[in-house]
């Protein structure tokens, strides 16, 4: 679904250090879930945002889906975007003026009715059809991060990357979340995690670290027991 | 969801930002509608106010002797009667000259006394003008006397006197002007050439210059130099104090809105593109977000200059109203010989009402730009 070959992209932090990432080859097929663990400030934002084609990299290619994400013009990325890439943050990001429903809405390309009721269908499913006319101000941590969820979903992406998506969350919470991406997993789509805890590992089918202890910080394939196990190590939110 | 939900959202999202710039593009709307309904009625003041000091401009005969003008008050000589119409056909007169009024006054002795007596044509003002005459018109058969005359014959509106054997129905009494008006007979010019044996003839043309200028911009070089191109037997005179002070009056109404239009637009536009810019700074997330979810260039553009443009339609009704309120208000308290005529200019609000979101788009560009321009990752990475 995607992959990246000899990745780079070195950028200097406002304090003046080198971040970001170096020579990364990785990828995520349908089916699976691959989680990039690593300490704050080794570019896995970096990495997720490079993948979703929304920062070009110094160096190295990203396919997905079988386009040549950045050989693609500006416009044919967002389309790209748009319709097969689903984001969830670890700050949430929804639009602070919109109902849970209508940032679920925003998050597809077009407005039609099977995408409502996809729409409906995941806010059901996700815990939040009381909350759909609720703004986010009003929400909590879990149920903001739920309906993040819910949007990235909305369009029946191919693909999903999240950054630190349960970073801000309980375990209850955090529970939701990966229980409902493991399952868009399952359903055929790809996910792509990245994050500093071990929260996301009992659902990876595949699981990268990243290597060296300073900045820009390359990743390496890590070996997980459990791994590619179809949620027998879920046990840790129990 | 489309972009004007959105956009409307957004604006009851965040009041404060929302409401000061409609706010401020309201209050320079106001103040155009204001400074445009005022000049208007101080222009329309200024001409009524200078209508009723009578003419500036006196076309006489070329060789007419100065001296002898200014101490009988006329011109000895004549000029055909067509003179003022072929004055009103030539290129560009109106540009120069208006209410041309063609007139023969002649001093005759009238009832054992000398009067001025003055005969009136029908004044000819510009093509698609309909101005109101200066001064008065008067009637075949009938007269205006001026009150000295009126109190040495004892006459009253109704009476009537005969002048070289035609007999005149006096119409109205003038009240004392303290000149040459007490002694002076008005007729119809048909009447006065009767009386005073000139038959198609005029001693003067009397108008009133539109050229507005004061005396150091040569305004009469360039009324001579007019009427030489049209009416080459005849010169032009002007009074000058008439003229300056009509002209100081338009100059400063004009002065007035041309230092007001461009301050507020200064204003205004500075004002509501830093408003703009707080609010493409406040929504870096947002915009980031856009990105991510795969708007592109022209959309994140939209969001932000249709925000502008829906604030400029807000600003334009909200301004439009409270000007045309605060010009109605105010206006008959500092125009009051014109108050009346003082009115909402619906055309002007109508321009407004799409300038004003043109207006707003303008000045919210450059933060639109930058909204546009912003790396979606630097607000989207955690790391």
């Amino acid at each position: 679904m995607i992959t990246c070959n000899s990745l780079a992209k070195v950028y200097r932090t406002p304090d003046g250090r080198e971040a970001g990432i170096r020579d990364v080859s990785l990828g995520a097929d349908a089916g699976e879930m691959v989680v990039v663990r690593g300490p704050s400030g080794c570019g896995k934002s970096t990495l997720l945002l490079a993948l979703g084609g929304m920062l070009r990299p110094d160096s190295g290619r990203v396919m997905l889906g079988g386009v040549d994400v950045y050989a693609a013009s500006a416009g044919e990325r967002g389309r790209l975007r748009a319709t097969t890439v689903g984001f969830v943050f670890q700050m949430f990001h929804l639009v602070p003026y919109l109902p849970v429903r209508g940032n679920v809405l925003a998050g597809l390309p077009r407005v039609t009715r099977e995408g409502e009721a996809r729409a409906d269908a995941l806010l059901e499913e996700l815990g939040l059809a009381g909350r759909r006319d609720a703004m986010p101000a009003t929400l909590s941590a879990g149920e903001r991060q739920r309906t993040a969820l819910a949007r990235a979903l909305a369009k029946a992406p191919r693909l999903l990357l999240a950054d630190e998506p349960t970073g801000n969350l309980d375990p209850a919470n955090a529970r939701i979340v990966f229980e409902r991406m493991d399952r868009f997993r399952r359903e055929g789509g790809a996910v792509l995690v990245v994050t500093h805890g071990a929260d996301a590992t009992p659902f990876a089918t595949r699981t990268w670290e990243a290597t060296g202890t300073g900045a820009p910080c390359g990743f390496r394939r890590a070996g997980v027991a459990g791994e590619g196990d179809d949620g027998a190590t879920r046990g840790m939110f129990s | 969801m489309r972009g004007l939900a959105l956009v409307l959202r957004e604006l009851g999202h965040r009041p404060v930002n929302a409401g000061l710039s409609v706010l401020g593009l309201g209050a320079g709307v106001a103040l155009m509608v204001v400074v445009h309904l005022l000049a208007t009625a101080a222009e329309r003041e200024t001409r009524r106010v200078v209508r009723d000091m009578g003419f500036n401009l006196r076309i006489i005969p070329r060789d007419t002797d100065i001296g002898r003008f200014h101490e009988l008050g006329h011109s000895e000589g004549t000029l055909a009667e067509d003179a003022a119409t072929r004055l009103a056909a030539g290129a560009g007169t109106f540009v120069s000259f208006n209410h041309l009024t063609p007139t023969l006054e002649r001093w005759t002795n009238v009832l054992g006394r000398d009067a001025l007596v003055t005969g009136l044509g029908a004044a000819i003002t510009g093509p698609g003008e309909r101005k109101a005459p200066m001064g008065f018109t008067v009637g075949a058969g009938r007269a205006c006397l001026g009150a000295a005359v009126a109190r040495r014959l004892g006459l009253k509106p109704g009476g009537s006197l005969e002048v070289a054997g035609r007999t005149l129905q006096v119409e109205k009494v003038l009240a004392e002007a303290g000149n040459v008006d007490d002694v002076r007979v008005y007729t119809s010019l048909a009447d006065a050439q009767a009386i005073l044996g000139l038959p198609g003839r005029i001693s003067e043309i009397r108008a009133i210059d539109c050229l507005c200028l004061t005396s150091d911009r040569d305004p009469l070089g360039q009324l001579r130099e007019a009427l030489g191109r049209i009416l080459p037997e005849a010169q032009v005179l002007q009074l000058r104090a008439i003229a300056d002070a009509r002209a100081r009056q338009r100059q400063s109404a004009e002065g007035f809105a041309a230092l007001a239009t461009p301050l507020t637009l200064v204003v205004a536009g500075a004002w509501t593109g830093v408003l703009a810019f707080l609010n493409v700074r406040e929504r870096r997330a947002e915009i980031g977000l856009w990105r991510a979810l795969g708007s592109g260039s022209g959309r994140v553009l939209l969001l932000f200059l249709g925000r502008a443009v829906v604030i400029g339609l807000a600003g334009a009704a909200l301004g439009g109203a409270a000007g045309t309120w605060a010009g109605l208000h105010f206006g008959p308290t500092l125009y009051p010989v014109t108050s009346a005529a003082l009115a909402p200019d619906w055309a002007w609000l109508a321009r407004l009402g799409w300038m004003t979101p043109a207006f707003a788009a303008l000045a919210c560009l450059v933060p639109a730009a930058m909204a546009v321009a912003q790396d979606p990752s630097e607000t989207l990475r955690a790391d």
